[in-house]
């Protein structure tokens, strides 16, 4: 069995990453479950929304309470998946932890990131890890580790998206800073939408569309995308060009990340979905071998 | 005369950081040399020093080398306690340990830090973890007691 564990938010893109390597491993004969630890602020009930909207599917995913086998591999979309519920430990259930412990004391296998450098390794020791196997995307982290892999959208697993145009801009303002950044650019887009969230730092002057929206890429012609800070593995601009619309790339170019490495990468195919998943598959036989020849 | 060649370290000695430490090797290479020279940037001495070693790189060694002393001295403390028999060795049980294992078992037997740590000590237990009773096994995750606890546990362990 593969653990694919989320402690994210249900709006991060981690949580879609997860679940749509959990489909694809599914699909070709590898066990897999996405294990769900809500975030604190968050319900069980924002995450099913998350991926009902999106997917065509609803399936293999749990939530808190699991008890894995000590052979059973656990996948993290990011190593903010460990470090977040370490430094949020005081905020869990024991029964919430339980798993966490469990599933982290595995062997896990790890896309390489940068977020909590000096917390990863402290959040490995909580854990009592035994060992983490790395891939990493060395376009976005020349320093990372590991084996090279990508995260890449599996877009067959998708709902078909209905084509109900309502505004010609799409702006993403869920954080402040975004929101903030935003604000800088929006006088020269009048027919726009920002989606966020009802905050206190909004303009409720600008057209504000609260998350989650419902078939979101449908309802414009355009995504303007301005994320100012570091963006490893963008989505929206890469589902805006897949559904064939325009896509306004208004950030500073020397931007390190993934945002210049996605937009110089073609849309994702099945084949290239397939090859780049396919590191992962042969990591996780590399290490069902060794777990076989561990118990002889 | 310091060279590149011949540099071992070089950090500062003293609090108010005004004096320093080098380390050479001497020709042979079967000695350490040490000089001290004062933090003074005519001093001549110094001048052929910061010529290989800059000021940052001696506060960084100065910081490295004290976060390794003091990483020494832990180890080393711990090391005569557990000779002393003062702290608890995991890799060795000693039969002292005993009586804290019974407190620890059956005192507090609702207190859900100790439940919580005496669970994942048990499903650390290959036995037990890897069962495929999974039904005990999801007992024993939801026992709110110790004593039902280690009960569950020899139950898998059998």
């Amino acid at each position: 069995m593969i653990n694919i564990v989320c402690t994210g938010k249900p709006g991060d893109g981690l949580l879609r990453y997860g679940y749509e390597h959990c489909c694809y491993l599914n699909s070709v004969g590898i066990k897999s479950q996405v294990i769900i630890i809500p975030n604190p602020k968050h319900t069980k009930e924002d995450y099913i929304k998350s991926i009902t909207d999106q997917y065509k599917t609803y399936e293999n995913i749990i939530f808190d309470h699991y008890t894995p086998n000590s052979d059973e591999i656990t996948f993290v979309s990011g190593r903010s998946m460990i470090t977040l519920p370490y430094l949020d430990r005081d905020r869990y259930t024991k029964d919430q932890l339980m798993t966490l412990h469990l599933l982290f004391s595995n062997k896990v296998i790890a896309i390489y990131s940068e977020n909590h450098p000096k917390e990863y390794p402290l959040a490995l020791k909580y854990f009592n890890n035994k060992k983490v196997y790395d891939i990493c995307d060395y376009d976005v982290y020349p320093n990372g580790v590991g084996k090279q892999y990508e995260k890449i959208i599996n877009f067959d697993v998708y709902k078909p998206i209905k084509d109900e145009i309502q505004h010609k801009h799409l702006f993403l303002g869920t954080t402040e800073i975004y929101y903030k950044e935003i604000e800088k650019h929006i006088h020269k887009y009048p027919d726009h939408g920002i989606v966020t969230y009802n905050a206190k730092w909004i303009n409720p002057k600008l057209n504000n569309l609260f998350a989650p929206i419902n078939n979101i890429l449908g309802k414009f012609e355009t995504y303007v995308y301005t994320k100012p800070n570091f963006d490893p593995a963008p989505r929206l601009f890469v589902e805006f060009r897949w559904l064939g619309k325009n896509v306004d790339y208004v950030r500073d170019k020397n931007i390190k990340d993934g945002g210049m490495v996605y937009w110089n990468r073609p849309v994702p195919t099945k084949d290239i979905y397939k090859t780049n998943i396919n590191i992962l598959i042969e990591l996780i036989e590399e290490i069902n071998e060794k777990n076989i020849i561990g118990k002889r | 005369m310091i060279t590149k060649d011949n540099l071992i370290s070089a950090y500062f000695i003293d609090n108010d950081r005004k004096n320093i430490e080098v380390l050479i090797k001497s020709e042979d290479e079967k000695q350490v040399i040490p000089i001290i020279m004062p933090f003074d940037k005519t001093d001549s001495k110094f001048i052929e020093l910061n010529a290989i070693v800059t000021v940052d790189q001696l506060h960084e060694n100065t910081y490295n080398k004290k976060k390794q002393e003091q990483k020494d001295f832990e180890e080393l403390t711990i090391e005569i306690a557990r000779k002393n028999g003062l702290v608890f060795d995991e890799y060795k049980l000693d039969t002292k340990f005993y009586p804290t294992l019974i407190k620890a078992m059956f005192n507090e037997l609702e207190n859900e830090d100790h439940l919580f740590a005496l669970k994942l000590a048990l499903f650390e237990v290959e036995k037990i973890r890897d069962s495929e009773n999974n039904e005990l096994k999801k007992k024993l995750r939801q026992s709110k007691n110790k004593l039902d606890v280690l009960k569950l546990a020899i139950e898998l362990l059998n």
